[in-house]
């Protein structure tokens, strides 16, 4: 049996990135490198108003005196930040289009083949979109639907000339400006991507959405997400990626922070495919990010959930910071690991108020020569009384190539806190396998429905528009899986 | 305190191996590796955990260097021991009758040399264990050839002198041995014990550790087991010390059909700080492992169990459990736990589950339902809480001392 | 009079569970309490043992002249209240013996009278294992953790026996039993009567009452007590169900 089901995996093809193909554009580029006015030359096409560029420029100086952090499980080679773009746009985008007509078709055309298209009559129903493509959002749709419920839903280029208040009081208020190497750098020299502001009281009506597409070789891109949901808010908030099929690597370091006031949830789902390179190991997206989500307010809750299967390396923890009572953090993550990716990814729970809640779900699925690894911090303070996290992390391997890490970290110093970790690795059940195949089900697709089985918690998390895709997503990457 | 350095030069004549130029060299040249300052601690993971007072409080005493063996036979008993008190002296019970081989490390230059050099880039990294090695002043080679020995029991009692040992333990093919250590420091002693275990094929050791040392002493324990092919190793370590104690336990699995199984149960009061290391390396395919360790903590106690499973792409059939559970019982005790899966073959079993928290109320409720007090409950449910440990153990004086020590320890710090 | 509920009202998590209920059982009684699920029968039973989650609002409960209320959830077990639980706790690692000799030995303390030694215990429980079919090597095994649903429920019934309480609630007891199980569980119910003077039966099925005859059947819809009567009750819920009763 075990020789049949052995043949079962090697028989997948190798898998073909969907979304490889390059749209040819003019660029408007700085030089490349990293120096003062690299900063100047962003804030100035960005129009910012002073203390914006002042505030760049600070963590700037921070990042300067700062190191790559080494902790993790990946290993590529130096990252020479001297030799990117830092800002790329297609020309003529200085200012964000009023309106689709003076958008290049290319664009459009780029986001129909991508299945987001932007078009009035085609748009996502139930969904609004804002497309970001390099460094500058080129279009948001639905945008006068929400500001009709007062709904702010712009790029963060547009707020920090609209909304100057709310930027300044929120931005870097989670992620502080000199927290670590990555986050510094992109407090520096971030680009765009989205803000979105809930006003009290307010259930936003529908999914709001940021596609980011890296175009533009040699460029990195420095995302940079702001999403604060007021006193008894909600809204449901998603970030898909993707990128052309290129030989060298590129970099991508977003920063993302929410903030849930009292009563308020925030719901963040990443379905991340940015080009894991070549079933050799050429190329691909170097993907450094930092998330995290403070929960301010009584109540509050913030849950992400994240599809990892692209970037050839993944460095990021979403995490929440629950400071309120009662407030909940949740975290759901597949991430799938192919040829030569290496993903570190997991998530940090700190409990610092009374009756918080967290709860951790990870699956990692490791295929090929790839390495995945689960990372995570569950901290209870003195003064989170009666909390609790469960925390669930399973790995599978799929292949005698790859390698499956767990880390955890897991800290109370309070005795009425109940803190549960539970964790496993193995292979796929044979037993499974050939009960699905002695049923008729071709290997591949055995293989896929065992795989999406085990990472049905976390796909259920998702919006429904996108659980479908999801599903795909993960039966796609485990094409080529094991020869 | 002083720095290392200034301590090894002034009480050299008093270690193992000064005479030879090479060894010292070789200390010398750890010396300069290690510095003590605050920012090396923080990022040095092998002492993150620790107590770092004991390097600002503690003095190191050295005694003169002597080679004292007495063997004595006592034909009322079937088993060996082995006294140990401070530096110098060994007192051995029926080691010629069961042909036990002993021999110390005091001139014996091959054997000093051999343990330096033993596991030597595990020790490097380990600041602890470097400073076992500057400072060795200790130790002595067990050599077990024979089933004659069932038992061997190790006694150290420390009062107030610096020990740094290196003990070598090589347990020939299949023989079956349980090794009792129990250690009693007293007083300002400090003891850095590193010990080896090399399995021979076929063979089975049970290794018990019982700590019991007063308040102002440290320890420190450190194992490196080796095991070949079809062997088992089951170590137990039983803190109940009042004071700060290091353990860290290091298995390699270098054979098919082994087994390496380390638990220990752990009690912390006062300002006591715990240190727990495991770490088992499957290298060979269709072994197994297990690592549990159980804490209580009381008052201000602060402990850390880190664990860790290794597997090799080539150890398929791999089986790996590791568990960690803590009771806190005060709201300023803390516990650390890191549980580590890095696994590199597939068709492998591997899991870890860590629970931290205070008692189940479910549990206190039906207890207290049957007429129990509020007390009596509470201590039934910490005796069920390390009894899985306490039932795999097959020697029963040390379950009884392990359980005598863990019923005294609650009455006092229960309430 | 051994029980005396009167106008008891209870919440959890702000939420009334029991409103206004009372409830008397005389010495020598077998009551059975019947409702549908949510009608607070478990709570009651709960509330009874002293369980700390419930929060009470209102009310008094009189236990053999004293003032339960001011009893903490021991002191009601030495008292001689037993609980059979529906769920029984599972704690694995504390074996059953030497747990329920310091039970016992606890309501004896209480009580002042003569403790029981090891070996004296040991006697008396296998004598009652016996006569519940439970076998010796059971009694070695830790409480509740990997029974089977029917072989904890007679674990309570042993650890009811050996504690002989003065009133005993049966909290399900009979839901998850086989007939067989079902009928070791009832006729030690019966030869206790003697010993146990009263009982408090939370069952759903009228199948129970055919095997233990109650003096009264209560049926509990919202935290009250809606009708009383005698076993024809019962007979009546089993035909109609609950519907009925307003």
């Amino acid at each position: 049996m075990k020789n049949t089901n052995d043949e079962a995996i090697a028989k997948f093809k190798n898998s073909s990135y969907k979304y490889g193909f390059i749209t040819e554009i003019e660029e408007d580029k700085p030089e490349k490198g990293l120096n003062e006015r690299t900063i100047v030359f962003i804030s100035n096409k960005k129009k910012e108003p002073k203390w914006m560029l002042e505030w760049r420029l600070k963590a700037f100086e921070r990042w300067k005196k700062m190191k790559e952090p080494k902790w993790a499980n990946i290993d590529f080679p130096n990252i020479d930040y001297q030799n990117i773009y830092y800002y790329s746009s297609p020309k003529g985008l200085d200012e964000k289009p009023k309106s689709l007509d003076e958008v290049d078709p290319k664009l459009i055309e780029t986001y129909n083949k991508l299945g987001i298209p932007l078009e009035e009559q085609k748009k996502l129903a139930g969904v609004a979109v804002d497309a970001v493509f390099d460094s500058v959002s080129v279009a948001t749709t639905y945008k006068e639907e929400l500001e009709k419920k007062g709904i702010i839903f712009c790029s963060i280029s547009e707020a920090i000339k609209n909304h100057p208040d709310l930027i300044k009081k929120y931005l870097g208020s989670v992620i502080p400006v000199g927290d670590h190497f990555f986050s510094a750098l992109n407090s520096a020299v971030f680009t765009d991507g989205s803000f979105v502001y809930i006003p009290e009281n307010t259930i936003c009506p529908m999914e709001l959405s940021t596609y980011f597409r890296i175009n533009s070789e040699e460029t990195g891109q420095f995302e940079r997400t702001l999403i604060i949901a007021d006193k008894g808010s909600y809204v449901s908030y998603l970030e898909g990626c993707t990128a052309p099929k290129r030989d060298s690597n590129q970099l991508h370091a977003a920063n993302v922070e929410l903030i849930a006031l009292d009563n308020a949830e925030i719901k963040y789902s990443t379905v991340q495919n940015w080009y894991p390179g070549d079933e050799k190991g050429k190329g691909g997206i170097y993907n450094f990010v930092t998330k995290r989500g403070l929960c301010k307010g009584v109540n509050s809750k913030i849950s992400w959930t994240q599809v990892e299967t692209g970037s050839a390396i993944t460095w990021k923890y979403p995490s929440c910071i629950l400071k309120g009572d009662n407030s909940i953090g949740e975290f759901y993550s597949v991430a799938i690991t192919n040829n030569y990716q290496q993903a570190d990814t997991g998530t940090k729970m700190i409990h610092t108020g009374k009756n918080t809640k967290s709860k951790i779900i990870s699956k990692g699925i490791s295929i090929g020569n790839s390495q995945n690894t689960y990372r995570g911090q569950v901290k209870f303070l003195g003064l989170a009384s009666n909390s609790r996290n469960y925390t669930q992390c399973d790995s599978l391997l799929i292949g005698n190539k790859c390698g499956a890490h767990t880390v955890p970290n897991i800290e109370s110093k309070n005795k009425t806190a109940v803190v549960e970790h539970e964790a496993s690795t193995s292979k796929i059940n044979e037993d499974q396998l050939f009960y699905c195949r002695q049923r008729g089900l071709s290997q591949e697709e055995a293989v896929s429905l065992i795989v999406n089985g085990f990472c049905k918690q976390v796909l259920q998390e998702l919006p429904m528009e996108f659980a479908v895709e999801a599903q795909k997503l993960v039966s796609i990457s485990l094409e080529g899986s094991v020869g | 305190m002083e720095n290392f350095q200034d301590i090894y030069l002034k009480n050299k004549s008093n270690l193992l191996g000064y005479k030879y130029s090479n060894i010292d060299l070789f200390k010398q040249k750890l010396l300069n590796k290690i510095k003590i300052d605050s920012k090396y601690f923080n990022k040095d993971e092998s002492i993150k955990h620790l107590d770092k007072g004991f390097l600002n409080n503690f003095i190191f005493k050295f005694d003169k260097l002597k080679n004292n063996i007495i063997h004595a036979e006592n034909n009322n008993i079937e088993n060996s021991i082995l006294n140990i008190s401070d530096t110098t002296l060994y007192e051995l019970t029926n080691f010629k009758k069961n042909k036990i081989i002993f021999n110390t490390l005091y001139d014996n230059l091959d054997l000093i040399d051999k343990l330096i050099l033993k596991d030597k880039k595990a020790i490097s990294s380990d600041f602890i264990l470097n400073l076992n090695t500057i400072f060795l002043n200790s130790g002595f080679e067990i050599i077990i050839q024979n089933n004659d020995s069932q038992l061997l029991t190790i006694n150290h009692e420390y009062s107030d002198k610096a020990i740094f040992a290196k003990n070598y333990f090589r347990i020939g093919k299949n023989v079956s041995i349980t090794i009792i250590e129990n250690i009693n420091s007293k007083n300002k002693s400090y003891n850095n014990l590193l010990n080896f275990f090399d399995l021979d094929e076929g063979s089975n050791v049970n290794h018990y550790v019982l700590h019991n040392s007063n308040e102002d002493s440290l320890s420190k324990v450190t194992s490196f087991i080796n095991c070949s092919e079809k062997t088992s190793f089951n170590q137990c370590v039983f803190n109940i010390s009042s004071s700060n104690t290091r353990n860290h336990h290091y298995g390699n699995l270098n054979g098919q059909n082994s087994e390496i199984n380390l638990r220990g149960i752990f009690f912390g009061a006062r300002e006591q700080i715990i240190d727990n290391k495991t770490e088992i390396n499957h290298f060979f395919p269709n072994c197994s492992s297990n690592q549990t360790y159980k804490g209580i903590l009381g008052e201000n106690a602060k402990a850390s169990y880190l664990s860790k499973t290794y597997v090799k792409d080539i150890a398929q059939k791999t089986q790996g459990y590791q568990l960690s559970k803590g009771i806190i019982l005060s709201d300023k005790a803390s516990f650390y736990s890191k549980p580590e899966l890095k696994i590199y073959a597939d068709d492998v079993k591997c899991s870890h589950g860590s629970t931290i928290s205070s008692f189940d109320k479910n549990q206190i409720f039906y207890l207290r339902s049957r007429g129990l007090s509020k007390k009596l409950s509470k201590s039934f449910l910490i005796k069920s809480f390390y009894n899985d440990i306490i039932d795999s153990l097959d020697n029963k004086n040390y379950v009884n001392d392990v359980r005598v020590n863990a019923d005294n320890w609650i009455k006092k710090n229960l309430n | 009079m051994l029980l005396d509920i009167k106008n008891l009202s209870v919440s959890v998590e702000d939420k009334t569970i029991l409103k206004d209920f009372s409830l008397s059982v005389d010495e020598g009684e077998i009551h059975a309490i019947m409702g549908p699920n949510g009608s607070g029968k478990s709570t009651l039973a709960n509330v009874l043992a002293g369980n700390e989650t419930y929060e009470i609002e209102n009310g008094n409960i009189i236990f053999n002249q004293k003032n339960f209320l001011e009893l903490n959830i021991e002191e009601r077990s030495q008292e001689g209240l037993f609980l059979a639980f529906q769920y029984p706790i599972e704690i694995p690692g504390v074996s059953i013996t030497p747990f329920l000799r310091s039970a016992i030995n606890s309501k004896l303390k209480y009580k002042k009278e003569k403790e029981f030694d090891s070996l004296e215990f040991a006697k008396l429980i296998r004598s009652k294992a016996k006569e519940l079919n439970i076998p010796n090597e059971m009694l070695s095994r830790s409480l509740n953790s990997g029974f089977s649903g029917g072989e904890k429920k007679r674990y309570e019934i042993l650890q009811m026996s050996i504690l002989k309480p003065k009133l005993a609630i049966l909290d399900e007891t009979d839901s998850g039993l086989d007939i067989d199980a079902l009928k070791i569980v009832t006729d030690s119910v019966n030869r206790l009567k003697k010993e146990i003077s009263s009982f408090i039966i939370i069952t759903h099925y009228e199948r129970l009452l055919d095997l233990i005859t109650p003096d009264k059947v209560h049926i509990m819809k919202n935290g009250k007590i809606v009708e009383s009567g005698t076993k024809s009750l019962a007979r009546k819920i089993e035909e109609s169900g609950y519907q009925s009763f307003e």
